[in-house]
């Protein structure tokens, strides 16, 4: 029996521990909102002022755009790669799975700037010193590779391998049974995948710190250098940009696969 | 015409022979159960038939057609699995239809060919709902619906009651044997309940570490297993060795420990066999002492060691004379106690003898 002075406890510490993860998210959002002219909390009084000030920093709005449409892209490669991977890793590797498994998830186990000085020299060695773009897209996708191979491989690994059976039995050749059973009861698998991947990609620093080129500056670059020089709020702004972009993502895929969720739990 | 042919099927996982040349004939619009303890190779011998393993050995014909190479969805043979393996993610309707869609029919045709099969397995009505909506009844009856409403040239059911509560079994018995003659459908039914295999087979094939021992009516493999192994594995039997000592018009005369007795036999025992007698418990009768024998009757004599109540019936445990412990069934009004003095009747039809252990 849980008594009333263990309960109490426990709601204590999970209140502690909420605080510990919640205080920092609260603080940029109020530092962002500081009228004051430095980066401080508690700030001296609320505005706008400093949500202006970013909409009107050009290099603020255009690292912004790139950090999005970089995170897509590397999203997108890594969605398909990492479900693609994870099909044949869990089903068909046999012995080798285990190692393959291992190898595939390393890039969340080597330290991000590592992997990023091992990018630099490769792309240098190979003659892609100069891929801009692309080398930091590729990048990316090594990094957020792991998010979706990892999700996917757990929700195919307690997949009912019998539906695709009774799907053959019942007609349907190989590929149709992927589009009409597999796929839509691994979905849910696969959209959470890609959640982690896009915000992992949108928040990477080694890697672009190490590979992004003249004009290719993301969000968290852009961030650290404006921070190097001015330690205004507008940095707050940013964090703040972000946490609501992280919010609003997690909201409408809770909404999208919360409801497949069900699904998945009838089988 | 023979519906479904197995041509002496062997299948290997490795060096691990799961079923041993295996032959065994379906007629058209019969049921035969596939029965045998787990792990026998009984489940790997009906996916052979779908077509989910391949035979390492031998020849699957379905309908005329050898179909030992072709992909799961290229024999047109429906399925209930075990876990029934709806899709969850479809509605009992978008589940049945599945197999029509696939084979490109009409979606007019689709609507109307799923509302008649639900209606037939008692479903309308429930069509929207989704499988984990319904109770494991209504979820057997979908799987069963799904299968059927393609029109197979052949049914597979896996096991297709393991899952259901006692009561719900015993119905659904009767209900999948009576659906099954109503759409005259070959039916090959794996279970390792022995009870259910007879009640719904036609034939029954009972398969044992991979290899078939016996093929018959559910009567004859009941009365006249071919070995112990069968014997034990369908009911409970007494097994008394001896050596047959005389034959003769279809009887044997058994030399056993507890006497001669006469008993039912294969004709092509020869005198000086090995044999084991195999004696059905509930076709033991315990009569007085004292009572004369009817005519060809074996009596044997015997003290009464234990008796257990089993509702519809009473069970005894019998010391025969001789160093056997026989059991016998009988009705639970019989008024015999333990240490009571008794004697084992039973006709000469009643006891069958199978080759023994050296023949």
């Amino acid at each position: 029996m849980i008594r009333p002075w263990e309960r109490w406890w426990m709601a204590a510490a999970v209140a502690v521990l909420y605080a510990f993860l919640l205080a920092p998210i609260v603080i940029v959002v109020l530092a962002a909102l500081n009228s004051g002219t430095y980066l401080r909390f508690p700030p001296e009084g609320l505005s706008l002022r400093w949500f202006v000030a970013f909409a009107q920093s050009r290099s603020f709005t255009t690292s912004l755009r790139f950090s999005l449409k970089l995170a897509t892209l590397a999203t997108a490669a890594s969605t398909v790669v990492g479900t693609m991977a994870s099909l044949w890793i869990v089903r068909f590797s046999g012995r080798w799975r285990n190692a393959l498994r291992v190898l595939f998830v390393a890039p969340l186990a080597v330290p991000g700037i590592l992997t990023g000085i091992a990018l630099l020299i490769f792309f240098y060695a190979v003659g892609w010193g100069n891929t801009g773009f692309l080398g930091l897209v590729i990048g990316h996708t090594l990094i957020c590779t792991p998010y979706v191979f990892l999700i996917t491989s757990a929700v195919l690994l307690r997949f009912d391998r019998t539906l695709e059976e009774a799907a053959r039995n019942l007609g349907a050749g190989a590929l149709r049974t992927f589009w009409r059973i597999t796929l839509p009861l691994i979905k849910g698998g696969i959209i959470s995948g890609a959640v982690f991947a896009f915000v992992a990609s949108y928040d990477e620093f080694n890697i672009s710190l190490l590979l992004s080129g003249v004009g290719m500056t993301p969000l968290p670059i852009q961030l650290f250098d404006y921070l190097r020089f001015s330690f205004d709020p507008t940095a707050a702004v940013a964090g703040t940009i972000s946490i609501g972009l992280a919010f609003v993502v997690v909201l409408v895929t809770q909404k999208l696969v919360g409801l497949d969720a069900l699904y998945l739990g009838g089988g | 015409m023979a519906q479904i042919v197995l041509d002496h099927l062997t299948k290997r996982f490795g060096e691990t022979p799961a079923v041993i040349d295996l032959s065994l004939e379906l007629a058209s619009g019969e049921l035969v159960a596939l029965l045998g303890p787990s792990g026998c190779g009984k489940t790997t011998t009906l996916r052979m038939v779908a077509g989910f393993e391949t035979p390492t050995a031998g020849r699957v014909l379905l309908a005329d057609r050898d179909l030992t190479d072709a992909p799961p969805e290229r024999r047109n043979c429906g399925m209930v699995f075990q876990n029934y393996a709806l899709f969850p993610h479809l509605t009992v309707e978008q589940n049945v239809a599945f197999g029509l869609e696939m084979r490109a029919v009409e979606r007019a045709e689709i609507r109307r060919r799923v509302a008649d099969i639900l209606g037939k397995v008692g479903l309308a009505g429930l069509g929207g709902r989704y499988p984990r909506q319904l109770s494991g009844g209504q979820q057997q009856r979908t799987a069963l619906a799904r299968a059927l409403v393609v029109n197979p040239s052949v049914l597979l059911l896996d096991e297709p009651l393991a899952n259901l509560d006692a009561k719900l079994r015993e119905e659904m018995r009767f209900y999948i044997r009576s659906l099954q003659r109503e759409f005259h459908i070959t039916t090959l039914y794996v279970t390792h309940d022995q009870a259910e295999a007879l009640v719904l087979a036609d034939r029954v094939a009972i398969l044992m570490g991979g290899v078939l021992q016996q093929y018959g009516r559910p009567e004859d493999v009941y009365h006249r297993p071919r070995s112990a192994a069968v014997a034990g594995f369908i009911g409970l039997t007494n097994l008394i060795p001896g050596r047959v000592r005389t034959r003769a018009a279809g009887r044997v005369v058994v030399d056993t420990v507890l006497g001669l007795v006469t008993a039912a036999g294969d004709p092509a025992l020869r005198e000086g066999a090995e044999v084991l007698l195999s004696v059905r418990p509930e076709q033991l009768d315990l009569v007085r002492p004292g009572a004369a024998p009817q005519d060809g009757a074996n009596v044997l004599r015997g003290t009464v060691r234990e008796r257990t109540f089993l509702g519809s019936l009473a069970d005894f445990r019998v010391d025969v004379d001789g160093g056997v412990v026989l059991r016998v069934q009988g009705r639970p009004s019989a008024m015999e106690r333990a240490g009571d003095a008794v004697a084992v009747a039973f006709d000469a039809e009643a006891a069958w003898a199978l080759p023994g252990a050296t023949s």
